[in-house]
């Protein structure tokens, strides 16, 4: 059966064929909501599959547009692919945003206290209330980035995925982590106006990384609050 | 037959279809459809959604393999969860069948003493 298959790495598809495909999968990728974007390995898989199929097909037609616009049919509906997909797209970003918060939290951290504690024996005043403000935080933080990791991985076999459980750790995960970064680098700005700063290589370092994570941070809620332009959700099957 | 009734029972499908040997997601698509005598006519797109879900859950895994010289290919296998998996949904699949088609099957009601 399958070793039978004209494969597509056999039939050469011309440029217009694969135009066709692209077209398909970009039309796809618009209907899909920010916060579950067509990620680019998922994209890769489904325009090899498409060639595949346009392959089989074109073995029985000789015009491989032709071809190409029956294997797109015949891979469906993409206003219905886009709610078939949706889910699991949301839920892999959730887990993407969740698994960097997970890895660079300690980094950043560990590098905050090197930069505060190690370098400066006697920190500033301004520093001192930075426990009280930052511990909250992180017990809110750091479960709710947990939870999403866990959420979205292997303990789907037996939990069933909820996805506003999901969206609200998610949420949470990215907000503490925002404040956070942003209390920081507040009382960064305020030790380095204070009458005898004490700049450091760690606390350049620290700042730099509070920063790209703000970055990321705020780029993952602009993509949970936007919507493409053009987006139209797609009406949910019955 | 309709997407709909499979609802349920696409992700013991799927792990059977893997393990019978199909590989990626149009060749699964297509072992369905030809082992069901044509009755699972799904949407090839429908499938993928649900081999992400598998491979979320460690059930299957996938990985990219090279295809002749210019292509390659995201394939699909069972993990040792995904088998263990299948053989249990095997087994309360035949108690479930065995169970509705006792029910369903038409025999004449017990006389009564």
């Amino acid at each position: 059966m399958a070793g039978q298959r004209v494969t597509a790495a056999q039939v050469d598809i011309d440029d217009a064929a694969s135009a066709v495909i692209d077209s398909y999968l970009a039309d796809l990728a618009r209907r899909l909501p920010t916060y579950a974007p067509l990620a680019a390995d998922v994209r890769a898989e489904l325009r090899e599959d498409l060639l595949e199929a346009t392959a089989a097909l074109a073995d029985g037609c000789p015009d491989p547009v032709t071809a190409a616009r029956a294997a797109t049919a015949r891979f469906g509906d993409v206003d219905e692919l886009a709610v078939a997909f949706q889910p699991e797209l949301a839920l892999r970003q959730a887990r993407r945003i969740g698994l960097t918060l997970l890895a660079t939290g300690p980094l950043v951290g560990a590098t905050w206290i090197a930069a505060l504690f190690l370098t400066s024996p006697n920190p500033s005043s301004a520093w001192r209330w930075l426990p009280v403000a930052v511990l909250p935080l992180l017990m809110l933080g750091g479960p709710a980035t947990v939870l999403t990791v866990i959420t979205t991985g292997r303990l789907t076999r037996w939990l069933r995925p909820r996805a506003r459980l999901t969206n609200g750790a998610v949420a949470v995960a990215g907000l503490t982590a925002g404040v956070l970064d942003a209390i920081l680098l507040l009382a960064t700005v305020a030790l380095l106006l204070a009458p005898i700063p004490a700049p450091s290589p760690l606390l350049a370092l620290a700042v730099v990384a509070s920063l790209s994570r703000l970055v990321l941070v705020c780029r993952a809620a602009l993509n949970l609050l936007g919507r493409r332009p053009g987006y139209e959700a797609p009406t949910r099957l019955a | 037959m309709k997407a709909e009734v499979l609802k349920g029972h696409l992700d013991a499908l799927l792990l059977a279809t893997v393990a019978s040997g199909a590989e990626y997601g149009y060749a699964i698509r297509d072992a369905l459809y030809k082992d069901s005598g044509g009755r699972f006519d799904l949407p090839t797109g429908t499938i993928y959604p649900a081999l992400y879900r598998l491979e979320r859950a460690g059930l299957i895994t996938g990985r990219w393999t090279r295809v002749g010289e210019r292509r390659q290919r995201r394939c699909y296998s069972l993990t040792p969860a995904g088998r263990r998996a299948l053989a249990e949904q095997r087994t309360s699949w035949r108690e479930f069948a065995l169970a509705v088609s006792a029910i369903l099957e038409e025999r004449p009601w017990p006389a009564s003493a």
